[in-house]
Order: C-alpha cells, then sequence, then structure tokens
C-alpha cells in the first residue's frame, strides 16, 4: 500500500493518532535535524530547535495546512532564525553578507572549468563553502538539495517569489563552486 | 529583476540555462557534506516527549459515548430545548412578540380591555397553530437527521413541546396575573384552567390531524372547531361584549373542573396519537 | 453488520438480502440511480427499518443495536433541505444538542474551517451556495468525532476543491472508524474508499476491494482507433468506457469479449472499467 500523504498524517496527529506522529516523526526528524544543523552550524541548537517545532506541531490548532512540507520547513525556518537572533547572531558567524558574497563571486569565478571535481578534504570544504554563502543563499541551497524540496515550495517557505529563489540559487550555485573550484586550484598547485 | 545586492540579474525561468547542469553538478559535491547523526536514543526520547501531548489531544476530542447512550439529565434536555428554539424562524419570533405587547398594551389600556378577553379565547388556538409550526423545521434531511440521533424522536418533540407550552404560558401570563391579581386565587386557578385545557385539547386535536392530513387540513379544522364554540357562545351572549361575557361563562362554569378534565386527558391522548404515528414515520408528513 | 435485508416500497423490491459485514476504514456503495443505494444508507443510519434482516452493531441486535448505533453515528442524509434560516454554526450547535454532546464554539468552528466555511459561519443556509450548503451538512456528520459516518451521496454538487476538503477529513479520521460513502463514480471513490460494494437492482453485485473488483475485468478491455463514421455503429455494437476524438479518428475504449475490430487491443482495466462491465446493460450510455 502506498504510504499516506502528509496531509492525511498531520490530520489524524491532530485528531490524536499516535501512529501518524511516529510515522510523521521517522519521515522529518532526519531531514529536519539535517536542515537545521546547516543553517545554525551548530548541532546543540539544531536538537532543541527540532523539538521545538515537533512541539509546535502537535500543539498546533490551526487551519490545516494545504502543503505539509513547505509549512513544516517554514516553522523550523522561522525557529531556527529567531534563535539565532536571540542568541545575538544574525548570520551563522562565518556567513558572507550578500555584499561580501558579491566580491568573491566575482573574485572566483573567472576561468573556471565547467565541472567541479573534488580531490580531498571534501567534506570539510564543502560545509565550509556553504557555510560562507549569505543566509538567504545558503536556506535556498540546503531546501533544494538537501531536503529535496521544489522551487515553488521554496518560494513557499522563505516567503519570496519564484524569480527571487532561482536568482538566490542561482549566485549560490556560482558562489560555491567559485569557491570549490578556487580552492581545489589552490591545492593542486601545492 | 533585481535581487537584494542591487545586481541585475535575469529572472525569467530560461534566463539560468547553466542552472540546471551546475545543480547536477553540485548535488554530487552537496551530498558530501553529512551532519552529525542524531543518536536514536535522542529520536527516542523525544518522542517519548511528543506521545502525552498526541494523547491529551484524543482525549479532549473523543465524546463520552456512555453518556449519548443512557438516561437524559436536566442541563441536557434544557439544551435541546434551546435547540429547538434555534430552528424556528424569525417571522415567528415577530408573531410572538406582536401577541404580547399587544397583551401588554390592552391590559395597559382602559379603553381596549375588553379586547383582552378575545385575544385571551384565541390564545388556544395559537397554541395549536404554533406546535404545527415547530414542526415544520423538521423535514427531509433535517427529519432523517433527527431520527438517526442519540436523543431521539421522543425526547426531542418532548422538548418541542415543552418550548411551546412555555411560549403560550408567558403570552397567557399577563392576563392571567392581571385578571388573577384583581379577582382573587379562585378566579386565577379557575382562568388557569380555561386556559390550559382548551390549549391541551386544541393542541392534541391539531396534533392527531397533522399526522394524518398534514399542516393546512390540521389548522384548518382546528379553527373551524374552537371558532364555531366561540361564535355559539358569542351568540348565546348576544356578540356585543361577547368575549367578557363567554370568558365569564367559562370560568364560572360549575362544571369547568370535569371539562378541564376531559380537556386535558382527550388532549393528551390525542396528541399522543399524533406523536406516535409521525415518530414512526408513517404520517403523511414524512 | 447487515443481515438479510429486503425493502420494498409499494411492493416494488428495492433491497433483495443484502448482508454486508462492515468493518473499519472507508467503504464506498456504488451503483447506478435506482441501485438501493440510499434505501440501504437510511437502514443503516436506522432511519427506515428494513421489511426482512437484521442490523447489528457491536455484537448488538435489535433494539440494543439501534441505540448503540445511533450513539455513535454521524449521518449526512441525501436530501438537503434543511432549515434556511440556521447558519451553519446554528446547524451545528442544534445537532451537537441531538447528539448529546458538548462541543465547544472553537471546536466547531475547527471543523468549519477544515472545510472552508469559517467566512460564511454566520451567514444563513439559504444564502450560501448549494457546494456550501452540503458542506455544512457534512460537517454536522462530522460533529464530534463519531465512529459510524455515513455520508449519502457526499459529493453532489461539489467542486473539486470542496470535494478534496471532504476527502481530508474523510482520511483523518480516528482510528477504528467505519466511514460509509454513496457514488455512482467509480473514479471518485477508488481514490478514497478500500472497500467497494456494488449494488444493481437492490442486489448486492459485489463486496471487496478495488484491486480485486479490477482484476474481475482483466483480459476483458480494449482499445482500437476508428474513423469516425464508424464510431456510431460501434457504440451500438459494443459497451464504452471512453470515447475521445483524437488525430484522424476516435479513439474508444470497450469492455466485454473481444470486439470484432481489426486493431482491437487489450488494456490493462481500470476500475471505471470494471464498474461498468459490473453493471452490464444497467448502465444506459
Amino acid at each position: 500500500m502506498d504510504p499516506l500523504p502528509d496531509e492525511t498524517l498531520f490530520a489524524r496527529l491532530m485528531k490524536g493518532d499516535e501512529e501518524a506522529l511516529e510515522t510523521l516523526f521517522a519521515r522529518y526528524a532526519p531531514p529536519l535535524y539535517g536542515f537545521l544543523w546547516r543553517l545554525t552550524s551548530d548541532q546543540a541548537l539544531a536538537e532543541d530547535l527540532l523539538q521545538e517545532v515537533f512541539i509546535r506541531l502537535v500543539n498546533y490548532a490551526g487551519k490545516p495546512p494545504l502543503y505539509f512540507r513547505a509549512w513544516l520547513y517554514t516553522i523550523a525556518r522561522n525557529l531556527a532564525y529567531s534563535s539565532l537572533r536571540a542568541h545575538g547572531r544574525e548570520q551563522a558567524h562565518r556567513a558572507y553578507s550578500v555584499a561580501e558574497s558579491d566580491e568573491v563571486l566575482k573574485d572566483t569565478t573567472q576561468n573556471l572549468p565547467e565541472k567541479v571535481i573534488l580531490s580531498r578534504d571534501n567534506e570539510e570544504r564543502v560545509r565550509q563553502s556553504l557555510e560562507r554563502l549569505p543566509d538567504e543563499q545558503r536556506e535556498v541551497v540546503l531546501l533544494r538539495f538537501y531536503q529535496g524540496l521544489s522551487l515553488e515550495e521554496i518560494a513557499a517557505v522563505v516567503e519570496v517569489s519564484l524569480g527571487t529563489v532561482k536568482s538566490r540559487l542561482y549566485r549560490a550555485l556560482r558562489l560555491l563552486r567559485g569557491m570549490l573550484l578556487r580552492e581545489e586550484m589552490k591545492e593542486n598547485e601545492r | 529583476m533585481n535581487d537584494e545586492s542591487g545586481q541585475k540579474y535575469p529572472a525569467k525561468p530560461d534566463d539560468f540555462p547553466e542552472m540546471e547542469a551546475w545543480e547536477r553538478d553540485m548535488a554530487d559535491v552537496l551530498k558530501k557534506s553529512e551532519p552529525p547523526p542524531l543518536a536514536p536514543e535522542k529520536m527516542e526520547a523525544l518522542l517519548a516527549t511528543l506521545r502525552p501531548m498526541v494523547a491529551a489531544r484524543r482525549e479532549e476530542s473523543t465524546p463520552n459515548l456512555s453518556k449519548t447512550a443512557g438516561r437524559m439529565d436536566f442541563g441536557e434536555f434544557i439544551r435541546l430545548v434551546r435547540g429547538q428554539a434555534s430552528l424556528l424562524e424569525r417571522p415567528f419570533w415577530m408573531v410572538m412578540g406582536l401577541i404580547m405587547a399587544g397583551n401588554l398594551a390592552l391590559l395597559a389600556s382602559n379603553i381596549l380591555q375588553p379586547l383582552i378577553t378575545t385575544l385571551f379565547l384565541a390564545l388556544p388556538l395559537v397554541g395549536g397553530i404554533s406546535i404545527v409550526y415547530s414542526l415544520h423545521g423538521s423535514r427531509g434531511g433535517m427529519w432523517e437527521i433527527e431520527q438517526a440521533s442519540p436523543a431521539g424522536l421522543q425526547r426531542i418533540f418532548a422538548s418541542r413541546l415543552t418550548l411551546m407550552f412555555v411560549l403560550q404560558l408567558l403570552l397567557a401570563l399577563p392576563v392571567l396575573v392581571s385578571y388573577g391579581a384583581q379577582a382573587g386565587v379562585l378566579v386565577l386557578a379557575r382562568m388557569v384552567l380555561a386556559w390550559l385545557a382548551p390549549t391541551v385539547a386544541l393542541s392534541g386535536m391539531i396534533l392527531f390531524l397533522f399526522s394524518y392530513w398534514g399542516e393546512w387540513p390540521s389548522v384548518g379544522i382546528t379553527v373551524l372547531v374552537w371558532g364555531s364554540l366561540i361564535l355559539f357562545g358569542a351568540s348565546r351572549a348576544g356578540f356585543i361584549g361577547f368575549a367578557e361575557m363567554v370568558l365569564a361563562r367559562i370560568v364560572f362554569n360549575p362544571l369547568l373542573p370535569l371539562l378541564a378534565v376531559l380537556g386535558l386527558a382527550a388532549g393528551l391522548a390525542f396528541g399522543a396519537l399524533g406523536l406516535r404515528r409521525l415518530a414512526s414515520g408513517r404520517s403523511s408528513w414524512s | 453488520m447487515l443481515r438479510g435485508i429486503s425493502k420494498s416500497f409499494d411492493g416494488a423490491p428495492v433491497l433483495r438480502r443484502i448482508t454486508l459485514d462492515l468493518h473499519e476504514g472507508v467503504v464506498a456503495i456504488l451503483g447506478p440511480n435506482g441501485a438501493g443505494k440510499t434505501t440501504l444508507m437510511r437502514i443503516l443510519a436506522t432511519v427506515l427499518a428494513p421489511d426482512e434482516g437484521a442490523l447489528e452493531c457491536n455484537d448488538l441486535q435489535g433494539e440494543a443495536a439501534l441505540a448503540a448505533t445511533r450513539s455513535q453515528v454521524g449521518y449526512l442524509p441525501q436530501s438537503l433541505e434543511l432549515p434556511q434560516h440556521l447558519t451553519p454554526r446554528g446547524l451545528l450547535s442544534y445537532v451537537t444538542s441531538l447528539k448529546r454532546l458538548v462541543v465547544s464554539d472553537e471546536a466547531a468552528m475547527q471543523l468549519l474551517a477544515e472545510l472552508g466555511l469559517e467566512t460564511v459561519a454566520n451567514q444563513p443556509l439559504g444564502q450560501l451556495s448549494d457546494g456550501q450548503r452540503r458542506l455544512a451538512a457534512v460537517a454536522q456528520a462530522f460533529l464530534g468525532r463519531p465512529s459510524l459516518i455515513l455520508l449519502d451521496e457526499f459529493s453532489a454538487g461539489l467542486d473539486v476543491a470542496e470535494r478534496e476538503a471532504v476527502y481530508r477529513l474523510i482520511n483523518a479520521v480516528k482510528p477504528g472508524s467505519l466511514v460509509v460513502v454513496t457514488s455512482n463514480l467509480p473514479a471518485e471513490v477508488g481514490k478514497i474508499a478500500q472497500t467497494l460494494v456494488v449494488l444493481r437492482d437492490g442486489e448486492l453485485r459485489f463486496a471487496g476491494n478495488a484491486a480485486d473488483l479490477v482484476r474481475q475485468a482483466q483480459g476483458m478491455v480494449w482499445e482500437a482507433c476508428l474513423p469516425e463514421n464508424e464510431a456510431n455503429s460501434t457504440m451500438e455494437r459494443y459497451r464504452l468506457s471512453r470515447l475521445r476524438q483524437v488525430n484522424g479518428g476516435v479513439s474508444v475504449r470497450m469492455v466485454g469479449a473481444a470486439p470484432e475490430l481489426a486493431d482491437a487491443r487489450p488494456v490493462e482495466p481500470t476500475l471505471e472499467d470494471a464498474y461498468l462491465l459490473l453493471m452490464g446493460n444497467a448502465l444506459k450510455r
């Protein structure tokens, strides 16, 4: 039998169905945790935020969302940013601002090869590069590549137009590619 | 389209032709970064925190089924009566309001006082007609919903008749109190009988006729019967000032208690037969 | 549980010895007009007494079964004749008193919101569209989270979004509940029902899951592409499941034995095909 859609499970959860809770939790706790970790760069904070997201979910008393997944990520994202602001961190501290990222973009995207192939220390390099993206670009990349959301869903989660999502993704990818390839070239020169 | 940095970037789908290739390119690269795993104990601990909250939702939304199948207490019955009131439309309340206002105005006015006895004589008829009216909300879909409900048709009818009776009593009250205050407790008691017995008798009759023949025949026959009785009394009283004469004849008739008991019994019996026929669904109306 | 249910009106049989054992989940009763669906629903709702046979509920029989059914049923009748001056909120309030429940105003408004009626909650039913009136009637059936929900023709007059809202409510019933719906559209009920019951002329023709019904039509569904001038004669000779214009002719989908058409090829049956096959000549096309 096909797995039940999220909206059905959520509606059952609202009526006190424990099995629906367990299914939704198994489905979304790991990817949500990954999203929160990558967004905040803080494991402990990510765990706390994950708990907070699910507590809000279970106690929700409003009109059921039409599109559960996008709505869930919206809650997670908003909680993450509120928490970062409460801790006095406007951005993950290593991230570029949008203006800084423009400078980096100009610097890194000249004469780059077509394909990004990384040799070693991949995980660390990728993580660091992601952290350097401005928040607004990083969240789009996270939602697209790690959470598998469509561009339309991402637009709903971050509450901007589809065009803005595409533009942010475009710049993020250029920047990422540029940073990663530049690092790789430096590595090869050594 | 400009994004936040002020730089111009194309926003239409075709303006990012290389994005698809980049996405494919980056997908494998980005996947190399994994978050630190979430320990199974932590997942289980989080679930354990959530389970009581889910259970609380279950409790708050489950009705107590044993309650819906047992005896109905007074509070529930009152709620059912209030529910019946919601089925009555605005015109009904306006008519009730007008009759009440008429009662009070006539009582207050010395010149028009004789009219109040005419109104009083009409009240049993108003009672019967209002019962027929109260049944008209229960048709079609609503009737089926009522039939399928735990409250049951008997309790629904009982609550409806209770509501109608209370409203009729309220309409009769100004006259009863006014005359009783002037003429004493004995007269008041006889006036109550003079109102109650015809009201119950006519209501029973109209219900019985309604269960066989529907709205208009039952109302028509009842109006005819009561109207004829009043006219007969009026003819004996000479028509002018007849209402007070008729009322006086009724109230001071030595046979009043016996006639009242007969009227009450007949009204209750016919009413019960009519209700049973309605509840069984064999009536012309359902 | 329905055991040997028969019912006639004015001497004409409407249901003939229907025996059905219904458990939890969503059951759809399918059949053409006049098949006896509404009569069966009214018997299930205890609104109509059968001429023969018995209704059992939770292993109870007779009056006890009737009382047990009524204490846990939410019923949407086919007739939408409701007091027109009542608002959706007022309707829920009245039905709450009928169901002997205490339901908070917030819970009632939440139910109306799930069906998209929150903005018209205080408007008289007479001022609402047919779809909104039906949704209000659907709402009262779900009031108090009954464990037996009977929806007769719930989707008549509803647009796509309104139907989706009802499907969501149906899918969200508490575990162990039984929802019975009627329809004459197989495609609609295939989406929500686990069990299908097919009635024809008052008789039970099928009871089981959709996959089993579709299996019955295996090897009995064909498609062919015909020139337009042959389409009419084909329609008369064979039972058509679908007919549509394509470039250069008409594509026909037929159910039954292999047609005598040159390029007829067998195709995988759908629920609609299987239903049409079962109905035989009962459906007028």
